[in-house]
């Protein structure tokens, strides 16, 4: 059991050495790493070729990271994201921030967790300043897990820009990050609930009865977010609350669950999902019960799926909050404000726009071009 | 000859203890040479972070699979107990009280997940694994899907968030003397020993008097409330307890205390190896992050090396 | 009478509907090797049990040092003297030799709840044991798994004595071992005689036992069908007796 047999030293003073020694070292560590001050840009030649054949690699299977600009990478942007490479959403999010840094000469880095957590959220916050990033663009996802450490990263003279979701308390109090890029994630659930009741009365001359959240991610406080707002437009509206159901990413369980659902309770006339994860499910259960024009769908997020449930009538309509702008734009914003000293407006929408069947060749445009809206 | 001299002389390959540091090293020469920031004040911190949250709950996981049982409910009891403490303080409690309440939750959970597995003669693995959904349920219902916040963070809690030196908080020094503790426990006291018998061959001890059922009740309870301490250093962090915190974090304790050289059946292991285990978790994360790599070759990481490491210890068989 | 160490009366066992041990009487003086034999399910193991207190007999008195002794568990039995060494069950493998030695028994310093191993004094008591058993080119850290069979056995046994023990019941202590090997472990059990110390030995092995045993009782399906000196027998004899299930 002992960790030494070496000239008879215990397992217990072995410990306590090195508990010393670890000590030392921290104390040398920041001695050093107080003394040399580096420099702001980065020059990574060798990460650039080592990672090229990794690069083309990856971007065959799903989400290329790293991205490698023709010129040396004058500036290197850390995006560090809640939205993780198992979510389909995000991946016109990392396209868009990708080709603003081939084509501004900066290199970007993106992070995302393999499922939601702020504690990822922060830790790689610390992690990726301690590299000493020339810019960072962050998801606000829970403004007091983020609040202390972002203030010392701000501090620190690191830019910050806050992108998809933000920050809400009035500007005097909240983290004081450059601006803010996206869209206000209770707004699309609100909007999109809106939206539907306004299309059940043009459409179908009255309200509807009754409706159903499916939240794919219990606790994700976007999908939250989203969730309360489609309650609160249905509340203000005098109609029943939806439900919220815990219906899991798991597209299987989640068909059962809605299918039980809406066949033991009555008036159910929409099934509001918060992404893909849902909606999928979602339209297939319509269709497989032949209710096509009885009980409808309304989702946040698009894809072509989802688009083709639009034409079909499955569904009323989408959220879109322009994935790809939100990778795209904080890049451009970053670089104007590092290199010229251009400050953001603190508030730059993309979204939320709602997708119809009137909308619906625009959209497939984009989906062509990005790979998703 | 005398006592000294006549030390098991230890072939140094034969130490567990010994995988763990040089995969330690590699790792860090490997991230060094790929990005030489790496080497600075700011990254160490940074990984001695993330090491003591996920160190503390691993240092618990560890002691209990040394003694021969697992438990999964770590994740859930490290969340619950952060939740006890913010509900504790926003209704007015003072720290040393809202503490006490979760620790005092915690050892529940230990002495529950105890008596099943010992008397109820339920294996660990689904009692915890129970005992980690209930909780998660429980936990969600209660905070409805959404983080629930702390109002005011009280100021006895910088004993976890003071920066002693640099960015190095005082959650590491509590880490390391837990280390110290339950290294003294596992190794210098008849506790320890009689765990260690337990572990692996619970027949030979019971049939030396051991009391097998008190031994690993300890030993579950030790576990619960090291997860209730990372748990505190969390709140005192984050300010917040979401309602998906922890979820994972029993896996990475395992995986941890494996690479560290705990054995999976019980008897083997060691708490520096399950630091050690933490620390390297640590490295892997924060290195992967300065050399710019894809967000998800952390998790592929470590199953790699884990897979190594498991053949190998298996391969050496029951030695310790 | 007043010699004698253990005396069983009338012991009976049943289990369920299976009557495992009927009216077992039985006298082990001090110092005594008693060899335990008969086929398998004659209720040797049993009889083992009863003996070291983990089971109760249904009827029946056992009277260790001339008083009467209910044991309500192994650990009673031990503080009384009477230890049972296992062939399979003795030591940990992956732990030293002085852990396993003083495993459950540690020596330490301190006081109430928070006592230290006493590292020094456990290791150079073991190292004694060491010597006295014969393995001295061993030292107490090594873990138990480097031991061959018999030395382990001998540690086993070495405990026993350490702790005081009057009475050691073995458990078939032959049957794993080579011939060396099985003669020191015989080796050993004569000496616990030379101490003092009574054995009970259970083994199928019908030589070994008889090399060293001051009588041979013999149980079959339950039932005493022999007990004698082992000069008033022979080993054939004895196996006859087994194998026929009476006596001839």
């Amino acid at each position: 059991m002992s960790l030494g047999g070496l000239k008879g030293i215990s397992t217990t003073v072995w410990v306590a050495i090195a508990v010393v020694l670890l000590v030392i070292g921290i104390g040398a560590g920041y001695a050093i790493g107080v003394g040399t001050a580096p420099t702001q840009f980065v020059t990574e030649y060798r990460t650039v070729t080592a990672t090229h054949g990794v690069h083309a690699m990856v971007e065959t299977v799903t989400v290329a990271v790293t991205i490698t600009p023709a010129v040396a990478p004058q500036y290197t942007f850390y995006y560090i994201s809640h939205g993780g490479p198992g979510d389909p959403w995000w991946a016109p999010v990392i396209k868009g921030a990708e080709l603003a840094g081939r084509l501004l000469g900066v290199k970007v880095v993106y992070l995302g967790p393999e499922k939601f957590s702020v504690k990822w959220l922060v830790d790689t916050l610390q992690s990726a300043v301690a590299a000493k990033p020339d810019g960072i663009i962050i998801t606000v996802t829970d403004y007091r897990a983020l609040d202390d450490p972002l203030r010392r990263v701000i501090a620190q003279g690191i830019p910050v820009l806050a992108v998809n979701v933000y920050d809400p308390r009035p500007e005097d109090q909240r983290i004081p990050y450059l601006g803010y890029i996206g869209q206000d994630e209770y707004q699309a659930g609100y909007q999109l609930a809106k939206f539907t009741i306004s299309w059940f009365q043009k459409n179908m001359g009255r309200l509807p009865t009754g409706g159903v959240v499916g939240i794919h991610e219990v606790g994700h406080v976007g999908l939250e977010l989203r969730a309360k707002g489609i309650q609160d437009a249905f509340k203000e509206a005098g109609l029943p609350i939806p439900e919220k159901l815990d219906i899991t990413t798991d597209i299987t369980k989640a068909y059962e669950i809605l299918k039980s659902y809406v066949t033991t309770r009555r008036g159910i006339e929409v099934i509001f999902t918060l992404g893909p994860l849902g909606a999928h499910p979602a339209m297939q259960l319509v269709r497989d019960l032949n209710m096509v024009g009885k009980l409808f769908v309304s989702t946040v997020d698009l894809d072509d799926k989802i688009i083709a449930g639009i034409r079909d009538g499955v569904t009323i309509a989408a959220v879109s909050q322009q994935p790809y702008a939100q990778g795209f734009l904080p890049v451009v914003y970053m670089y104007l404000y590092v290199k010229f000293g251009i400050k953001p407006p603190s508030q730059i929408p993309t979204g939320p726009t709602i997708i119809d069947k009137s909308l619906i060749d625009l959209v497939l445009k984009q989906i062509k071009e990005t790979g998703g809206a | 000859m005398n006592l000294r001299t006549m030390y098991y002389p230890r072939k140094v390959l034969g130490i567990r203890e010994l995988y763990v540091v040089l995969s330690a090293i590699a790792m860090i020469i490997l991230f060094g040479y790929i990005n030489p920031r790496f080497f600075s004040g700011e990254a160490l911190y940074s990984i001695l972070t993330l090491a003591t949250e996920l160190g503390i709950i691993t240092l618990g996981v560890s002691f209990l699979m040394i003694a021969g049982e697992f438990d999964l409910s770590v994740g859930s009891v490290y969340a619950f107990s952060g939740l006890i403490t913010i509900w504790a303080l926003n209704n007015g409690l003072s720290y040393p009280a809202s503490l006490s309440l979760s620790l005092a939750f915690a050892l529940t959970i230990g002495v529950i997940n105890g008596v099943i597995t010992t008397y109820g003669r339920i294996p660990s693995f689904i009692t915890t694994l129970g005992m980690m959904w209930l909780l998660r349920g429980l936990l969600l219902a209660i905070t409805g899907g959404f983080p629930i916040g702390l109002e005011r963070l009280p100021p006895e809690m910088v004993i976890y968030t003071y920066q002693v030196i640099g960015d190095l908080r005082a959650s590491s020094v509590w880490f390391l003397a837990l280390i110290l503790i339950l290294q003294i426990v596992l190794s210098n006291t008849p506790y320890g020993n009689r765990a260690q018998a337990v572990g692996g061959s619970p027949g030979v001890a019971r049939a030396l008097g051991v009391r097998v059922e008190r031994v690993k009740m300890l030993a579950f309870i030790i576990s619960s409330l090291c997860a209730a301490i990372s748990g505190q250093v969390a709140v005192a962090r984050f300010k917040i307890v979401e309602p998906t915190a922890g979820a994972g974090l029993e896996l990475e304790a395992i995986a941890a205390s494996v690479l560290g050289g705990t054995s999976l059946t019980g008897g083997i292991g060691s708490i520096a190896g399950a630091a050690l285990g933490a620390l390297l978790i640590g490295i892997i994360r924060v290195g992967l992050i300065f050399a710019g790599a894809p967000a998800y070759w952390y998790i592929g990481f470590i199953g790699f090396l884990l897979i190594v490491v498991g053949v190998i210890s298996l391969r050496r068989g029951r030695t310790a | 009478m007043n010699d004698d160490l253990l005396v069983l009366e009338k012991i009976t066992k049943k289990f369920g509907g299976i009557v495992a041990l009927k009216d077992i009487s039985l006298r082990v003086a001090r110092g005594e090797i008693i060899g335990l034999v008969g086929d398998n399910g004659a209720g040797k193991s049993t009889l083992a049990k009863i003996i070291v207190g983990y089971y109760k007999p249904d009827s029946g008195k056992i009277f260790f040092e001339g008083r009467e002794v209910r044991f309500s568990s192994p650990q009673e039995a031990r503080r009384a003297g009477i230890e049972i060494v296992y062939q399979d069950m003795a030591l940990v493998d992956y732990m030293s030799i002085y852990r396993n030695i003083f495993l459950g028994r540690e020596i330490g310093r301190g006081f109430g709840p928070i006592k230290l191993l006493d590292k020094k004094s456990m290791r150079r008591a073991a190292l004694n044991l060491i010597r006295e058993i014969g393995i001295s080119d061993k030292n107490p850290d090594t873990p138990v798994s480097k031991l061959s069979g018999g030395e382990r056995q001998a540690i086993a046994i070495a405990r026993a004595v350490y702790f005081g023990a009057k009475l050691v019941i073995f458990d078939e202590p032959t049957s794993a071992l080579s011939v060396r090997e099985t003669q020191n472990v015989l080796r050993l059990i004569r000496n616990l005689k030379e101490r003092g110390i009574a054995s009970i030995v259970i083994s199928h092995n019908i030589h070994h036992v008889y090399s060293i045993s001051d009588r041979i009782v013999v149980l079959e399906k339950g039932n005493k069908i022999l007990d004698m000196p082992r000069e008033s027998t022979t080993p054939e004899e004895i196996e006859k007796v087994i194998a026929y299930g009476r006596v001839i």
